[in-house]
């Protein structure tokens, strides 16, 4: 997605290495993805592999434009 | 001692010589550990993600590793929005959107070199829906994936 779009930022981040990081967002299995505003500490926080239409769906949602999955 | 078995960097040769398209810099932040204990400094994998780094760069002309000494340069992360090493940042044709914080390791070194090939060819691979989601977008958006190397 950060290829496809100048909006986004695509960060991978090895848990162990960084763990007060991983702490903030209670990270306790992987893959945890924080999809969040630039500069936002907040962000949707979902744990487990993330299909695209579920990617789709939480970018909507933070951005106000739809409707995000519980 | 090389991390890379030579079996795989041929591997790695072989598939860089066929996905690369355009040059791809790798960004490195590092601090190299001093070999003293600093009370509240996490140590990190600098050193190995240099190395490894080094030897994914020589697979390939089109691939440059630039290292950024943070010791030297302390503000340098800071200027690029990084805010912890071992750090790299991936940049294509299209921009340097693509992070890794931490040693690529395990499963995570396929996802590296997935993702050099993709920016070097800069064609993302995400349906037409993702795509038209994406195009309307109006504010910065921040995707951390947390992994380990397993």
């Amino acid at each position: 997605m950060a290829i496809a779009s100048d909006k986004i930022v695509a960060d991978v981040i090895e848990a162990n290495e960084f763990p007060e990081l991983s702490r903030r967002y209670r990270v306790s299995a992987v893959p945890t993805t924080v999809i969040s505003r630039k500069g936002d500490p907040n962000g949707k926080i979902v744990v487990g592999s993330i299909p695209e239409s579920r990617f789709a769906q939480e970018i909507l949602a933070l951005t106000g434009a739809g409707d995000a999955t519980e | 001692m090389a991390l890379i078995p030579e079996k795989d960097k041929a591997y790695i040769k072989d598939k860089f010589e066929k996905e690369l398209v355009n040059d791809v810099t790798i960004d490195l932040f590092v601090r190299p550990e001093s070999g003293l204990f600093v009370p509240g400094r996490q140590p990190n994998s600098s050193k190995e993600t240099q190395s490894l780094l080094e030897e994914v760069a020589e697979c390939s002309d089109k691939i440059t590793l630039n290292v950024v000494n943070l010791v030297d340069n302390p503000d340098a992360a800071a200027e690029r929005g990084i805010d912890g090493v071992p750090a790299f940042i991936l940049k294509g044709p299209d921009g340097d959107r693509v992070r890794y914080f931490g040693l690529p390791g395990g499963y995570e070194f396929a996802t590296l070199l997935e993702d050099l090939s993709f920016v070097s060819a800069n064609e993302p691979s995400i349906s037409t829906d993702l795509d038209a989601v994406l195009a309307g977008l109006t504010e910065d958006i921040q995707i951390q994936v947390f992994v380990t190397p397993t």
